[in-house]
């Protein structure tokens, strides 16, 4: 008797049970892949979304523009003017107008942090310039510019001078006490756009960059260096050009009284690509010399990096998590004190293990 | 080994052991030619292993004078006669189709004359289950042809044959035969009790037998395979199973399973033991992907649209701009296609569905995805699930597994990926509850250590030591040497 | 006082029980509840809850191996029919409140993950369904849907932890033992109600097949549950920072939104359908328990007890509230606290001197 009921149940269930859920199907949705937000004017957000529009054998991007106070507002408004429903759950890019970021970028990672369809492998970065323009160039139509932009991106993290971001580690910075965040920044080009550097956060607020020849030292000092080409110029305009082969850094941490000091080792093993001296005369490679000249001039540029963080009170390296981890009495109001004065040591120690075919 | 030794100890004690041996089996004859008691002769054969023609016209005329044993010989115009009183090589070449002739019931020596039946119905290859590797017979609608054809494979007199008449109009004959000392006993009398117990008016199949005594007659999974290969039968006999046979059926029922058996092909012992693992791990896998395919593709294109990798977008987006249809009415229509297409092919005569299936499979689908009814990606889905759900050897097992494909799209409908892996969670459960003859039906559990000898996967002959323990088997230890072989004295040649 | 022997399950399948009754949806959200206080010092509190459990499972065999039978022949052995089953009736509620928990929490999941606008009722008469399905089965339908739901998803999941671990920062756990003993005791008890389960070990002793055997076996079951919670607190510690677990209500499961394979990304909706799997076999053993206890108690047949268990269940889901929602589960981490950690151990020191007393007079 039971069972019976149970199948009579089981039966009513699903003969209601489908009217139920509202669907998603996928040819009756506007997928957004690429958000963009600018500051226009005060309190307003210039919203940019692009989503494709996929026909059997080509395909193009859509780009449509609304103003409001919040992301989720903007989607709203842009709903009045697209074919379907527009949903996130496909998010790929999102980019922040420089000037925006200015103001914090905390009200916007939010609403991607809690919507459970997000995904936390997108991709966040900084526009030098205006998002709205770059999202509409011409070139990308048909190209399908969130995930150009997405793999570009990712590429350069796995294989060229990025480090690795995205929105999970980006939360993870934001969140961690003694850490702060970063992001790429690209820039429009003529009709290219182009990594020019990393954008460094106080918190949620952009504060100043830095530049792409100085990513590599960056890369290595966050430790996820692993291999690309650097060009070194020395003291007498010897070039010199080295691919990173193997690369490790380790932070050492001393606290006295109370108050910590750092002693960075950065090891790197790498291969002799390149060479020019100045002298534009054929010489063989000292490798003990210009070993010595590269680890001196890393050492200066780290440092250099390094203070210039100190001077924007920014800690993109997580000098404040490090101390925290080594030191059981850790206050964060004291921290931030001492960090303009805090002592750095960067020892660095180049092996050039090879030159090529010839000396 | 064990039954052998037990034999000789018999023999010594009562010489006539050996017909109350063979006559547990229901086609073993033992008859007297004359009527009165003290009179010759007794005659012993099976009924199923000799010709009956070669009998009447050239053994029994003779038997009509009272002869000796060796006049007999000389008489009778058969070339293989032996007289012996060794009574295991009596029961050997009884096995082997001779017919015993005593003179009187309690004499120790026996005439054997070899007259096993050699003309038959001709047997066919299997038609269902055919392999590349690996014997081509299979059974016909004969019953006595049937059960020699398994004697021959197996001629010990362990193999025994108990026969009923079933349906009370058709009389059909059915044997139910087993090893005796392999067989739990308990097992045999189940099947025996149970067909004792139908009552219906024909039986036509064995298929009518084994779904009559099945446990749970309401289940789509078949607890009992129904095969036409003799290599398989015989391999089941050895193992302690039960085989029915059904007069005017090709397929032999084998009784208890497990579900891990449906996806074991006879071929897998053909080859090398890491191939046919791998074959048979395929297979395994091609029931789930035939299962769940087409259920998630209409579970991530109506609900989860997040799952779709980017690059993967564009092609299941655009394969897809055209279609009205929400993909569950596309993959319904489709599938249902697929099965019409099939289900027309069997009824149709043999030449006209051979064309039919090149029509059905390509020209249909082809002008259904150009017309933009269907997406092409669905096409592909669809095709490789009902490809991977021929992969299992036991045709029944496979139509299953399609079938399981409808309620499980409609789940996927209603919930999505939820019902998806409600209609598996259910499907495991039901077959947790599944039993085949009381045993277990579900092979995983509980575990046993010889379902990693020969069920899940299949290890070396030598490495095979046990007899699967779901079945209870009264032979615990299957006659693997072991042992036997001595190390090399030196590991490599020298 | 033994079930009958076609009933009962081999001993080594304890362990899968064991496993299966303490793994529910608990795990996907409790890393966040203790790294409340505790911070990221809280995994030490899960091993130590860990051996607390290792303590009641030993107190529980001691108890049951002297009455052989369940804790309803205990409670009637030491008090009397009336007030043993009386008793027993608070245990029976306590498990029923624990399946309630487990239904809830899981239904809340896929509403907030899945479909946001399906009403409760659609979610739970399909998972009860399945369950009465599973429980009519008898127990040893259960144990096998314990120890499928064990070699099925949970193998799977844990191999999921590949990824995050890949990109971990496991300095977030230095330094170690930053926090005062309150504090990790403070995550001890908040670590208990995702332990929590064992105590259906007090119902379904009887159905185990050569008990003592099954004991060491009961014991590595809860190992393997505190060593696997440890590992995924551990990994989800090391994949987020403090303050960023401490605004993530369900860890585990933001945390597979990582994976991403050529084929397939967003892990996490997979992730929740094959959570059904798990919940529907948990479910099973405590609806089993409770059923199984109302027979006793009141006489009746189980089929009818676990109809109405259902249907009270099914109401109650679709009626609840947030707040009561929160209350049930304060009420079920309180009651078991009290009543296997306080109450048990007394009733096998009372149970021992009585006994003893009685063969003395």
């Amino acid at each position: 008797m039971v069972n019976r009921l149970a199948v009579w149940l089981f039966l009513i269930l699903l003969l209601t049970g489908c009217s139920f859920l509202p669907t998603n199907i996928v040819n009756e949705i506007n997928l957004i892949q690429g958000v963009g937000y600018d500051l226009a004017g005060k309190n307003n957000i210039k919203g940019t979304v692009v989503f494709p529009i996929i026909k059997k054998g080509s395909s193009y991007s859509e780009v449509k523009t609304a103003f409001g106070q919040s992301s989720k507002e903007i989607r709203t408004k842009l709903s009045n003017e697209t074919r379907f429903r527009l949903v996130s759950g496909q998010l790929r890019l999102t980019l922040y107008g420089k000037t925006l970021a200015k103001q914090g970028i905390n009200d916007f990672v939010d609403t991607l942090n809690r919507d459970p369809s997000i995904g936390s492998l997108i991709q966040l970065a900084i526009v030098d310039g205006d998002t709205n323009e770059l999202l509409k160039m011409k070139k990308y139509k048909e190209e399908n510019i969130s995930i150009y932009l997405q793999e570009m991106l990712d590429q350069n993290m796995e294989y060229g001078r990025l480090p690795r971001t995205d929105l999970q580690t980006f939360l993870l910075q934001l969140f961690q006490i003694g850490q702060d965040p970063y992001l790429p920044l690209i820039k429009k080009v003529d009709h290219n756009i182009q990594i020019t550097g990393m954008a460094i956060f106080n918190y949620d607020q952009y504060v100043t960059s830095i530049s792409l020849e100085e990513l590599f030292i960056f890369k290595a000092l966050l430790d996820q260096n692993r291999n690309g080409l650097n060009r070194f110029i020395l003291k007498n305009g010897d070039k010199v050009v080295l691919e990173t082969l193997n690369s490790n850094t380790k932070y050492k941490v001393k606290i006295v009284n109370g108050r910590p000091e750092y002693i960075i080792h950065l090891k790197m093993k790498t291969k002799l690509q390149e060479f020019a001296p100045s002298k534009k005369k054929r010489q063989a490679f000292d490798k003990k010399k210009y070993q010595k000249q590269v680890e001196h001039k890393l050492e200066k540029n780290a440092l250099k990096m390094i203070n210039q963080f100190k001077n924007h009170q920014v800690d993109p390296l997580g000098f404040g998590a490090k101390y925290k981890e080594h030191y059981r009495g850790f206050n964060e109001k004291q921290w931030k004190k001492f960090y303009p004065n805090v002592k750095v040591r960067v020892i660095a120690n180049v092996d050039i293990r090879q030159t090529g075919i010839v000396d | 080994m064990k039954i052998k030794n037990g034999d000789k100890e018999n023999s010594s004690a009562s010489k006539h052991c050996w017909i109350e041996r063979l006559s547990k089996s229901n086609d073993f004859v033992h008859e007297h030619t004359s009527l009165r008691e003290n009179e010759p002769f007794w005659l012993s054969y099976y009924r199923t292993l000799i010709s009956s023609d070669i009998l009447h016209k050239d053994v029994l005329p003779f038997l009509q004078d009272r002869l000796s044993l060796e006049e007999l010989k000389s008489k009778i115009p058969v070339q293989e006669i032996i007289l012996s009183n060794d009574a295991e090589e009596i029961i050997q070449s009884i096995m082997n189709g001779s017919i015993a002739i005593q003179i009187h019931q309690l004499d120790e020596d026996c005439l054997l004359i070899n007259i096993a039946n050699s003309k038959f119905r001709d047997v066919s290859m299997p038609m269902l289950e055919s392999s590349a590797l690996g014997p081509q017979v299979g059974f016909i609608e004969e019953l006595d042809t049937n059960i020699n054809l398994i004697r021959k494979r197996l001629p010990v007199p362990e193999l025994l044959v108990h026969e009923m008449k079933v349906g009370a109009l058709s009389k059909t004959r059915v044997a139910v035969i087993y090893m005796d000392g392999i067989a739990d006993p308990e097992n045999v009398n189940t099947v025996i009790q149970r067909i004792n117990d139908i009552q219906y008016d024909h039986i036509q199949d064995s298929s009518y037998i084994s779904s009559m005594i099945e446990d749970n007659s309401n289940s789509l999974f078949p607890q009992s395979i129904s095969t036409e290969r003799t290599d398989r039968v015989a391999a089941g006999l050895t193992e302690g199973k039960i085989i029915i046979a059904v007069d005017g059926s090709p397929n032999l029922v084998i009784l208890p399973v497990t579900l891990m058996e449906s996806f074991i092909a006879m071929e897998d012992y053909s080859y090398s033991w890491i191939i046919g693992n791998f074959f048979r791990l395929l297979r395994l896998l091609s029931v789930f992907i035939s299962g769940m395919v087409t259920p998630m593709y209409v579970a991530i294109m109506t609900y989860h649209y997040e799952l779709i990798p980017a690059r993967l977008l564009e092609t299941l987006v655009g394969s897809r701009a055209t279609v009205p249809f929400p993909p569950f009415l596309e993959a319904l229509f489709l599938e249902l296609m697929i099965e019409m297409v099939k289900e027309a092919g069997i009824r149709l005569p043999f030449k006209i569905g051979q064309s039919l299936g090149v029509v059905g499979g390509i020209v249909i689908g082809q002008a259904v995805v150009e017309a933009g009814l269907t997406s092409n990606v669905l096409l592909i889905l669809v095709g490789l699930g009902t490809l991977a759900s021929y992969t299992s050897p036991i045709y029944k097992f496979s139509n299953t597994i399609r079938f399981l494909k409808f309620p499980t799209i409609f789940l996927a409908q209603w919930f999505g990926l939820f019902g998806v892996f409600l209609t598996f969670q259910f499907i495991q459960v039901h077959l947790l509850r599944l039993t085949s003859l009381g045993r277990p039906y579900i092979s995983q559990y509980p575990i046993r250590t010889t379902s990693f000898q020969d069920l899940w996967v299949r290890l070396p002959f030598s490495m095979q030591k046990e007899n699967p323990k779901n079945l209870r088997p009264q032979k615990k230890r299957k006659s693997t040497g072991t042992g036997k072989n001595p190390e090399p004295m030196n590991d490599f040649y020298e | 006082m033994q079930a009958n022997i076609r009933h009962q399950v081999s001993p080594y399948l304890v362990f899968f029980i064991i496993y299966n009754s303490q793994v529910g949806v608990g795990i996907l959200g409790f890393q966040r509840i203790i790294a409340a206080k505790a911070g990221y010092d809280a995994w030490i509190g899960v091993l130590l809850a860990g051996c607390l459990v290792q303590a009641f499972i030993w107190i529980a065999y001691k108890l049951l191996g002297k009455a052989d039978g369940d804790i309803i022949d205990v409670h009637i052995n030491l008090f009397g029919n009336f007030l043993g089953k009386f008793l027993s009736f608070f245990i029976i509620i306590y498990y029923w409140l624990a399946s309630i928990s487990v239904l809830l929490g899981f239904i809340e999941i896929v509403q907030v993950w899945m479909f946001p606008t399906i009403p409760s009722w659609i979610l739970s008469i399909p998972l009860l369904l399945l369950m009465y399905y599973c429980v009519s089965g008898g127990f040893r339908t259960i144990v096998g849907m314990s120890f499928l739901s064990f070699v099925f998803p949970q193998i799977l999941l844990i191999y999921l932890y590949i990824f995050p671990l890949k990109i971990a920062h496991f300095a977030n756990l230095l330094p170690i033992m930053n926090h005062s003993f309150m504090e990790i005791m403070d995550s001890i008890k908040s670590s208990m109600y995702t332990l929590a389960g064992t105590e259906a070990l007090l119902m379904y002793y009887p159905f185990i097949r050569d008990p003592k055997a099954s004991k060491k076996f009961a014991h590595l079951g809860v190992l393997f549950t505190t060593l696997l919670y440890t590992v995924s607190s551990i990994v989800s510690f090391t994949f987020y920072s403090e303050n960023q677990l401490k605004t993530t209500i369900w860890p585990e499961l933001s945390l597979t939104k990582i994976i991403k394979l050529s084929f397939l990304e967003r892990f996490e909706y997979l992730y929740i359908s094959m959570y059904l799997i798990i919940v529907t076999s948990l479910l099973g053993l405590l609806f089993w328990c409770s059923s199984r206890g109302l027979k006793k108690i009141f006489c009746r047949k189980q089929k009818y007890t676990l109809l109405i268990l259902c249907i009270l269940s099914v109401v109650l889901s679709q009626f609840i509230t947030e707040t009561f929602k929160e209350m049930l589960d304060k009420m079920v981490t309180q009651m078991n606290l009290y009543i296997f950690y306080g109450y048990i151990p007394l009733l096998l020191l009372v149970f021992t001197f009585l006994k003893r007393g009685n063969q003395n007079g």
